[in-house]
């Protein structure tokens, strides 16, 4: 479990980040509505199950097998592509600040980019630039302002009953593979929809999206190569 | 001049009827282009009966046919999940001696018969225990499914129980809304004829007369239709089953997180035996008993005992006894009306069959839905075929149940052994198992009721003896029933390691619901 704190000077100004080290090992990245046209273009977008909750969320996958990262170079840094938001973050994270209502940033202890040595104080205006927490504020507040309407993409997918369980095949070493236990969208169903539920899923900006999903799907050729 | 069939009228509004109303509005709504008008006429006066609170499988099938989100229907019915039943002291009595009837069907069921492997080479290992993975799931407390399973769909088959006073109102607003049906509350109070004997109308205290094309008579023991207007006689089958009385009364949880049992069970007494059904929110049990046996008075001892078993207290509950009459009407379809439901017959819940008969019955007749009047006497014809055979395999199967036990603590149990009160049918196939176990040749139908696994079930379950085979078991036929019964402990390992308590899915299922897919 995270260890989260709500990010202050006094406490966590001796800390540095290393924000190059924010990539986790995961072959999938949780990610948000509100980034879908950057990330559509990149990876195949999918859903899958909390398995405690059997709640579905959204995924970008960025390899075929658990704990691969295709998208990383030898470095072990993401080499090409849109870095989805929830790694763009690092350890930072939007949290309900101490008065009713208001947000604040924080900070999750255990992130393995958090030291004392490497990378840049999260306060102190460093060479050139202005200090961590400038930059870091925008990519914490997009993230935050992506959680409502990933919410509602989701709830419209099981309402109109718009998913379908997915697979993938292909082959590693000469080995046939395959993936399963994601979601995706049903174009046919989409196109199923009445004249009405189509118009008003339009006019909420979710029509778009349910075709970036779709049309996410071909980047799975991208993955296969990559193996 | 022919005579279409376009509107359907069910007398009734319980469980089989409003079952009866969904699947065939649901039916004809997906094949026809003008689909039948379903009106479904309920006397705001008379209460339904209710017991029937256990399910097979089957309804999975009938509840997603009528477009019933499962999410809803655990929540809105107190519905948990069943495995099968778990039969307590019915062979010797004693406190130890119990066997599963479980709803998975042996490992491998369609390649290999792993009876005679089995019979060979048990060392007096359980039958269902070694053969299907769902009895340890059972044992273990767990649910067939996990939360991310998708809505009904299973890990391991299971089947429901639910609260039907519940079901039947909820299944009335899906009809009604969804689907539909057209819901009358009036009383009836004659039918009027045509010259044919066939019903043209129902009249009614409240909505006047109410003319169809084919009518439902779901009124209960009572049968107004099939048995009051076409005077189709009953038949009692109390000379084979004796049990005429039923004990019910609800029993709360200690507490609200207390386990919920994913099966039924079923306890023996010194007369018939106590069923106990785990909802979410309290157990549904009840005593049936053979009033030739037993007082009522002794009954309700028993009955007081068992609640204190299970920790209730009985001087706070009030319980219901229900006059029960075994046995069916003499044919279930008369010129235009068909009985469906206690109209054409009741026998005791030991199988839970009495609501897998109103959907298997509900499914026939949308299926063969006559086109015209002129086709309704040969659909008829094979229904009551096709009926009576299934009320004899039911009876049958019951019965295993009682000859099969080895109590000797009251006569109940012993006149259930005497020859004279088993039919032919049963007597004959017990003659045949003496020297081969059950398997799918012994039930000649497409549709059978109980498949051979259920006979192996319970015959190996009570301790029946099948005679090795005289001509042994070929080194291949072994070999594949030692790969069948190490896959089932694989799998049984498999599924105690991921599946959750039965309480702890329904309290997801509660706060997230399931998903379609």
């Amino acid at each position: 479990m995270a260890r989260i704190e709500i990010l202050n000077p006094a406490e966590h100004g001796d800390l540095r980040v290393d924000m190059s080290r924010t990539v986790a090992r995961h072959h999938m990245v949780p990610v948000l509505a509100n980034e879908l046209g950057a990330l559509a273009v990149d990876y195949p977008i999918v859903l899958t199950k909390n398995p405690e909750t059997g709640q579905f969320v959204l995924f970008a996958l960025v390899g075929l097998e658990a704990g691969e990262n295709l998208f990383l170079d030898a470095d072990g840094r993401w080499g090409e592509g849109y870095v989805p938001l929830d790694i763009q973050r690092g350890p930072f994270i939007a949290v309900r600040g101490k008065e009713e209502g208001q947000g604040a940033i924080g900070l999750d202890r255990d992130h393995p980019a958090i030291g004392e040595k490497d990378g840049a104080a999260i306060f102190a205006a460093s060479e050139g630039g202005p200090a961590l927490i400038e930059a870091v504020r925008p990519i914490v507040s997009k993230a935050m302002s992506g959680i409502a309407p990933t919410q509602k993409l989701i709830e419209i997918l099981t309402e109109h009953d718009l998913l379908r369980a997915g697979q993938i095949e292909y082959s590693r070493r000469d080995e046939p593979r395959k993936v399963t236990g994601f979601y995706t969208v049903d174009v046919q169903a989409v196109a199923r929809l009445s004249d009405a539920q189509l118009g008003a899923l339009n006019r909420q900006g979710m029509l778009y999206a349910l075709h970036l999903l779709a049309a996410s799907l071909g980047n799975v050729r991208k993955l296969i190569v990559r193996v | 001049m022919s005579h279409p069939v376009r509107k359907v009228v069910i007398v009734g509004g319980g469980t089989a009827g409003w079952i009866t109303a969904g699947t065939l509005a649901a039916m004809s709504r997906a094949a026809d282009e003008q689909p039948l008008q379903i009106t479904l006429v309920e006397s705001p006066n008379v209460p339904i009966i209710g017991v029937g609170e256990g399910t097979w499988p089957t309804m999975r099938r009938t509840l997603r046919r009528m477009g019933i989100r499962e999410t809803d229907f655990i929540r809105e019915c107190q519905a948990t999940f069943k495995q099968g039943a778990k039969f307590s002291r019915w062979v010797t009595g004693a406190d130890d001696d119990y066997y599963y009837h479980p709803l998975v069907l042996p490992q491998g069921y369609f390649e290999q018969n792993l009876a005679p492997y089995w019979l060979a080479n048990s060392n007096g290992a359980s039958f269902s225990q070694q053969v299907c993975a769902q009895e340890d799931l059972c044992e273990a407390g767990l649910a067939p499914k996990k939360i991310t399973t998708a809505e009904y769909e299973a890990l391991a088959n299971y089947a429901y129980h639910l609260d039907a006073g519940k079901f039947a109102d909820f299944i009335r607003r899906h009809c009604v809304e969804k689907l539909g049906v057209e819901h009358v509350l009036a009383d009836m109070t004659g039918v009027v004829a045509r010259e044919n004997g066939d019903i043209a109308a129902i009249e009614t205290a409240q909505a006047g007369a109410i003319e169809g094309d084919l009518f439902v008579d779901c009124t209960g023991m009572r049968s107004l239709l099939l048995g009051g207007h076409f005077k189709v006689p009953f038949k009692s089958c109390k000379d084979v089953l004796f049990i005429d009385r039923a004990l019910a009364v609800q029993v709360p949880y200690p507490d609200e997180n207390a386990p919920v049992a994913s099966h039924t069970i079923s306890t023996a007494q010194k007369v018939g035996w106590i069923w106990d059904i785990g909802l979410q929110n309290r157990r549904g049990t009840g005593h049936v008993y053979s009033s030739a046996h037993s007082t009522d008075e002794a009954a309700e001892q028993r009955m007081r005992a068992y609640v204190r078993e299970i920790g209730g207290d009985p001087d706070q509950l009030s319980m219901r006894l229900i006059n029960i009459e075994p046995g069916h009407r003499e044919k279930f379809w008369a010129g235009n009306c068909v009985a469906v439901g206690l109209s054409a017959g009741f026998l005791e819940p030991l199988e839970a069959s009495a609501i897998l008969l109103i959907e298997i019955a509900a499914q026939f007749v949308g299926e063969q839905m006559p086109a015209t009047r002129e086709a309704m006497d040969v659909v008829a014809r094979r229904y009551n075929d096709t009926f009576l055979y299934r009320w004899d395999r039911i009876i049958d199967f019951l019965k295993l149940h009682y000859i099969l036990s080895q109590r000797e603590d009251d006569a109940f149990w012993i006149d259930n052994r005497h020859p004279e009160t088993i039919p032919d049918s049963l007597a004959e196939a017990m003659a045949l198992w003496r020297h081969q176990p059950p398997w799918h040749d012994d039930f000649d139908r497409a549709v059978e009721v109980f498949p051979a696994a259920s006979y192996q079930y319970v015959l190996y379950g009570m301790g029946f003896a099948t005679a090795p085979h005289p001509r042994g078991l070929s080194p291949d036929v072994a070999r594949r029933s030692e790969q069948l019964l190490a896959r089932k402990e694989a799998e049984s390992r498999a599924l105690l390691a991921e599946l959750p308590a039965n309480r702890e899915l329904l309290g997801k299922i509660a706060q997230y619901g399931m998903a379609r897919v």
